[in-house]
């Protein structure tokens, strides 16, 4: 037990040591403060929050309405708008050629009714003018019946009653608290299987550039193979819960001092989420037996190479189950009541990709959650056997490396 | 008591790399394990180690199996290997500790021998800021830094400078004093019978030569001649004589009985050559070694 603790901590010291390591998480800290600050950045760039609404001019040369600038910014209050009686329709073309101002919207009757055309520097497919039409015909319909109501002497009271916006709140008859768990469940998909794919990696190179020092042959008469790749496994499984934890503490540290309170989008998102401590529990428990299983497969893969180099190339079954079970997870993430989505999160190699989103989409059944459990820690002490006597006998052998066929004589032999 | 190996057979995919190996360390003492490359030295030492299984026989230390929980053994392989990037303390203190022993004890240790082996200086240094032989001399206190019973030298001297070597050869020195129990692999013979008591040569896994070095040599009898002049000696030596080495001012050949060697002298004597030394002796290890490796 000691001298699995020494391997333990002597791996993870090294391996956090590498100076790619405290590289790639300066890159990665530096990107999470930068994405926190990009609302501060955009507003830092803008000249003033009257930049941000787009200029309108409103010209009512027949003086249909009779309003003014003041009566049109009451109600189109995310826009910065000019009210005209009197200006020359060229002069306000010129004004959009030159981009002074962003619409202008012409005032006139058709058949006795208020009608106006809508002048932009360019209407295609992409723009949004059609939706900001909508919003300015509601806007002088508005300005209109409070006009109209003014006319007729209507009381204060009623024109405010008039005015005031008709509240709503959309109600879906299906729950929908699955859909609105889809976006973290592929995130969490997505974050598994890299650090999954990428520490088992890790686990490998670090056997392998054993083998390439021959410090192999010392160690494995120093302390047992079993000790060596259980060790190894809990090292780099540690450092990379602790690079990810860090990394999200970092996320949430840079979120609170940096992102403005009015741009509090990931709280409304989370607020709509259902997810508590035992999800988040299920999801480490699923990260670590992920990780077990891919990690020990990773460790033959090191031991059998003699070159860091070949760890690359040797890894290439690996980096195929891995791959086709995400992708596996991932397309069936979608749906996930379906049989492909269940047989996704029972197969052990892609479970760790799969049963956490379909968790947090709450579409799994307690039965199957265990069951998938017991799947992974057979599969992987499974594994783990296999592994240790296999990287026992492989890790002495140096030069070409070795085949699978090669594998299945040495587990014999040894 | 000690280590003793018997008849054990070891084979890969049907071809014998160790045929009924047997000899036994009965006290502390160095046993030199000889033979040439791919003999079935190597994995003789790994299957001593139980980094390997053998198909059959019995290697037992004081009695018992050999079981890493029975044995405290050191190991300095052929193929030296430590972490490069890694401070000579840091890693010193890593194989100490994997080997059991505490922090404290370990510390103690890893200053005495890097005192001893020349290496303090390097302490806080990368080991591969070190010489090749200096490398060599920390993969040595690696095998040695938790006071193994017994310990596995395979090539300690390969690569090593004369001061380098004398070192070692201290180290082993005081080993065998505290009563370490020594395998010795090397092709450096002279080596071998400075230290070894007693030796086994292999040859494509079989043992050819066994037992005690000095009766190996004695039964083989005086059959060297080794005469050492500056002068030209050519013309005392039969031109049947079989030359077991020709060097500058010397010449070492295998002679048939006393006799031969009386008459090469008598011939000396008369041709009034002045010569440094003449000594009928038993033939060299190295000369066993190539008359029973080198043969078909």
């Amino acid at each position: 037990m000691k001298s699995l603790f020494t391997i333990v901590k002597f791996t993870a010291k090294e391996y956090i040591k590498k100076k790619s390591f405290i590289v790639v998480n300066a890159i990665m800290i530096l990107i999470i403060v930068a994405l926190c600050n990009v609302p501060n950045l955009i507003n830092a760039f803008g000249s003033g929050e009257d930049d941000d609404k787009l200029k309108v001019q409103i010209v009512d040369n027949e003086n249909i309405l009779n309003a003014s600038s003041e009566m049109f910014n009451e109600i189109g209050l995310d826009y910065d708008i000019e009210y005209f009686n009197n200006k020359q329709l060229e002069d306000v073309k010129k004004a959009i050629s030159d981009e002074k101002i962003d619409i202008a919207i012409a005032l006139k009757k058709v058949d006795n009714t208020v009608a106006f055309d809508f002048i932009v520097k360019k209407d295609d497919a992409f723009s949004d003018n059609q939706t900001t039409a909508d919003i300015f015909s509601n806007i002088i319909k508005s300005v209109n019946t409070n006009r109209l109501l003014l006319q007729e002497n209507a009381s204060p009271e009623l024109i405010q009653a008039v005015n005031v916006p008709i509240t709503y709140e959309i109600q879906g008859l299906e729950d929908n608290e699955g859909n609105q768990n889809f976006m973290i469940a592929m995130v969490s998909s997505f974050i598994l299987f890299f650090a999954v794919y990428f520490y088992g990696y890790s686990v490998s190179t670090s056997v392998s550039s054993e083998k390439t020092s021959r410090v192999m042959e010392t160690l494995v008469t120093s302390t047992t193979p079993t000790k060596i790749v259980v060790g190894k496994t809990i090292a780099m499984g540690l450092v990379g819960l602790g690079q990810l934890v860090g990394l999200i503490l970092v996320a949430i540290v840079s979120y609170k001092l940096f992102i403005p309170s009015d741009f509090d989008i990931v709280s409304k998102i989370l607020s709509n989420l259902s997810i508590g401590v035992t999800d988040v529990l299920i999801c480490l428990i699923y990260f670590v037996l992920g990780y077990t299983v891919y990690a020990f497969l990773s460790a033959v893969t090191g031991a059998t190479v003699s070159k860091v180099e070949d760890v690359q190339s040797a890894s290439t079954p690996i980096s195929l189950i891995a791959l086709i079970s995400f992708y596996l997870a991932y397309f069936t993430s979608t749906t996930p009541n379906s049989s492909a989505s269940q047989f996704a999160s029972i197969f052990p190699f892609s479970a760790a990709f799969s049963m956490p989103g379909r968790i947090l989409a709450g579409a799994v059944t307690g039965g199957e959650i265990v069951t998938s459990i017991i799947v992974l820690i057979v599969t992987a002490v499974i594994l783990a056997m296999i592994s240790i006597k296999v990287y026992s006998a492989a890790t002495l052998h140096y030069g070409d490396r070795l085949k699978i066929k090669d594998l299945f004589r040495l587990y014999k032999q040894k | 008591m000690g280590l003793k190996v018997e008849n054990v057979h070891k084979s890969y995919s049907g071809k014998k790399v160790v045929d009924g190996i047997s000899f036994d360390l009965d006290k502390p003492s160095v046993f030199g394990l000889l033979g040439s490359n791919g003999a079935g030295k190597t994995t003789t030492i790994r299957m001593i180690l139980g980094i390997l299984n053998k198909d059959s026989g019995n290697i037992t230390w004081n009695g018992k199996e050999v079981k890493r929980e029975n044995i405290n053994f050191g190991y300095l392989p052929e193929e030296r290997g430590i972490y490069p990037k890694t401070k000579l303390a840091d890693q010193l203190m890593y194989f100490a500790t994997l080997k059991g022993m505490n922090q404290v004890d370990a510390k103690k240790a890893i200053e005495y021998w890097c005192k001893k082996l020349d290496l303090y200086d390097y302490i806080d240094k990368p080991a591969e800021q070190l010489s090749k032989g200096n490398q060599q001399k920390v993969q040595l206190i690696i095998s040695i830094i938790h006071n193994p019973e017994l310990l596995i030298l395979d090539e300690p001297f390969s690569g090593l400078d004369p001061v380098n070597t004398q070192i070692i050869k201290g180290v082993i020195e005081e080993l065998i004093e505290k009563g370490t129990y020594i395998i010795l692999s090397s092709h450096q013979m002279s080596v071998v019978e400075e230290y070894c008591r007693d030796i086994v040569i292999l040859k494509k896994g079989k043992t050819v030569v066994k037992g005690n070095l000095s009766e190996i040599k004695k039964s083989y009898g005086k059959s060297n001649l080794l005469i050492e002049s500056y002068e030209d000696l050519s013309s005392v030596i039969p031109s049947n004589a079989e030359i077991i080495e020709k060097k500058v001012n010397s010449y070492e050949i295998k002679i048939k009985d006393e006799q031969m060697a009386q008459d090469i002298l008598k011939s000396i004597v008369e041709k009034g050559i002045k010569i440094d030394k003449f000594e009928i002796k038993e033939p060299s290890l190295h000369q066993i070694f190539i008359d029973k490796v080198g043969e078909a």
